[in-house]
């Protein structure tokens, strides 16, 4: 009713303003009453007449329909990371005022590598209106607080989620939410007789009502960089790259960014017109050994000498990893 | 002063207003709304015009205004005005009025044919108005109508 009289009076300002009547993107509101009456003039026995006919009209029905869209279609995460949040909006496209009832799945979404873990509650409205989720922000309880859209409004909607520890870099993870106008949804021209705005009978609209979009999480890829330095040290006492002086080797691995860089290795070919001292391979100072066992260093000496460590799973919080080891030049 | 002429002009409406009661109406007018719907015919898929019901927007409405003659003397210059619903856009090309000269307005008062109907922009520049601009449309009919006649006029407009 409130919102009857609200079109009225937007009807009568615009007439006083001679601009011709707004109308939704969606068309003229549901409910309103199209009226027509036409006129006649002649004359009849020198005098000229003019009557009206009656008025006749058509009551314009509502049309169901709806659209979500996404802030950012793609959202970096790092693993196990919790209360990953996607930014949907959702708009009435329709003619009427109408309430949407909302689902959000994440388990079986196709196409994507890992089912993200739906938070509980799963849905938010942007309360606060940050266009975040923050703790302001009211959960959605189906059949409670449903949106209540009128034609061509929006409302924004975040849908949170937990992603999992055991996910791999650049995997995806999708998460959905659907928007269903409660009038109900169908095929578009499916109709709900009498169910509209004012008891006019409503219609599936081109979209049938309903809206889906998933938003997708993605395992940020993690970096990792090797920083390599060198001291010589000659057998006089000095720093002179003479044959049988002996460089020592540092290099430091860091990973950054997010994410697991699971089994990460390290190789670095001996220097030609050099040999390795053997015993000289270390990791954050701890020595390694030069043969292939349980230990994380190995000497490989075909094709050509090389040293190796391997460095388990690397995390931006793993901090650097310290390789030493020392040749001797020939 | 002002107040006798006041008077003098009410009687002299009352009076005009009686004249034209007396005549009764001699042209009966009737708008009705219709809308095409498919129906099956003897198995065959055909279009046929049925009363409006619901309509949405985008829907396409046919405005059938029908006159008659219900007097014993002829009428002449019968003139049909009907204006443009405003939630509605006239469709291009749709007003027919058998025996009747159709034009049309842009402000439901100046009406021209639709070769003439021009809007100005606000550089100045005149162009053609678009059907949806359309606010009103008239049928003038050539030739007087007899006791008993009856005619009719239709257009289309889409519900915006």
């Amino acid at each position: 009713m409130v919102r009857a009289r609200w079109s009225l009076a937007a009807v009568a300002v615009l007439a006083l303003l001679g601009a011709p009547l707004a109308s939704h993107a969606a068309g003229t509101a549901a409910g309103t009453n199209i009226q027509n009456t036409a006129q006649v003039s002649y004359t009849v026995g020198g005098s000229t007449v003019t009557t009206s006919s009656n008025t006749s009209s058509v009551r314009v029905a509502e049309i169901l329909d709806a659209v979500l869209t996404i802030a950012a279609p793609t959202v970096t995460v790092s693993p196990g990371a919790t209360a990953e949040e996607l930014i949907f909006t959702l708009t009435n496209t329709g003619n009427g005022t109408e309430t949407f009832n909302l689902t959000a799945l994440s388990a079986g979404v196709v196409g994507d590598d890992f089912d993200p873990t739906l938070a509980s509650p799963a849905i938010y409205f942007d309360t606060d209106n940050s266009g975040d989720f923050s703790a302001g922000d009211l959960a959605y309880n189906a059949g409670v607080n449903n949106p209540v859209l009128a034609a061509d409004a929006s409302v924004r909607l975040i849908v949170v989620n937990n992603i999992p520890g055991t996910v791999l870099n650049a995997n995806r993870g999708r998460s959905q939410l659907t928007a269903a106008a409660a009038t109900g949804t169908g095929a578009p021209g499916t109709p709900f007789v009498g169910a509209g705005d004012g008891g006019v009978d409503a219609v599936a609209g081109t979209t049938g009502g309903d809206s889906q979009l998933f938003g997708e999480y993605l395992i940020a890829s993690v970096q990792l960089t090797a920083v390599k330095s060198q001291t010589v040290v000659d057998q006089f006492g000095g720093a002179r790259p003479l044959p049988g002086a002996r460089i020592n080797y540092q290099v430091v691995v860091t990973a950054s960014g997010t994410g697991n860089a699971n089994a990460a290795a390290f190789s670095d070919l001996v220097p030609a017109n050099t040999t390795y001292v053997a015993g000289s391979l270390r990791l954050n100072g701890a020595a390694l050994s030069d043969g292939a066992d349980a230990d994380a260093g190995t000497l490989v000496s075909t094709p050509a000498p090389e040293v190796r460590v391997t460095l388990g799973n690397l995390t931006g919080g793993s901090g650097p990893q310290t390789i030493e080891f020392a040749v001797t030049i020939n | 002063m002002n107040g006798k002429k006041a008077i003098v002009a009410a009687v002299l409406l009352t009076m005009t207003a009686g004249a034209h009661a007396a005549d009764k109406a001699c042209v009966e007018l009737k708008t009705s709304a219709a809308t095409e719907q498919e129906v099956i015919e003897q198995g065959q898929k055909v279009r046929r015009l049925a009363p409006a019901g619901k309509v949405l927007p985008g829907d396409e409405v046919v405005w059938t205004i029908t006159a008659t003659n219900v007097c014993k003397t002829p009428t002449d210059n019968v003139a049909i005005a009907n204006p443009v619903p405003e939630q509605m856009s006239y469709v291009a090309g749709s007003a027919v009025g058998t025996g009747a000269d159709v034009a049309y307005s842009l402000d439901g008062k100046d009406f021209k044919d639709a070769a003439n109907l021009t809007v100005r922009s606000n550089d100045g520049a005149t162009r053609a108005a678009r059907a949806d601009e359309y606010r009103a449309i008239r049928w003038t009919y050539k030739n007087s109508f007899a006791p008993g006649a009856t005619a009719f006029v239709r257009y289309r407009a889409t519900v915006k």
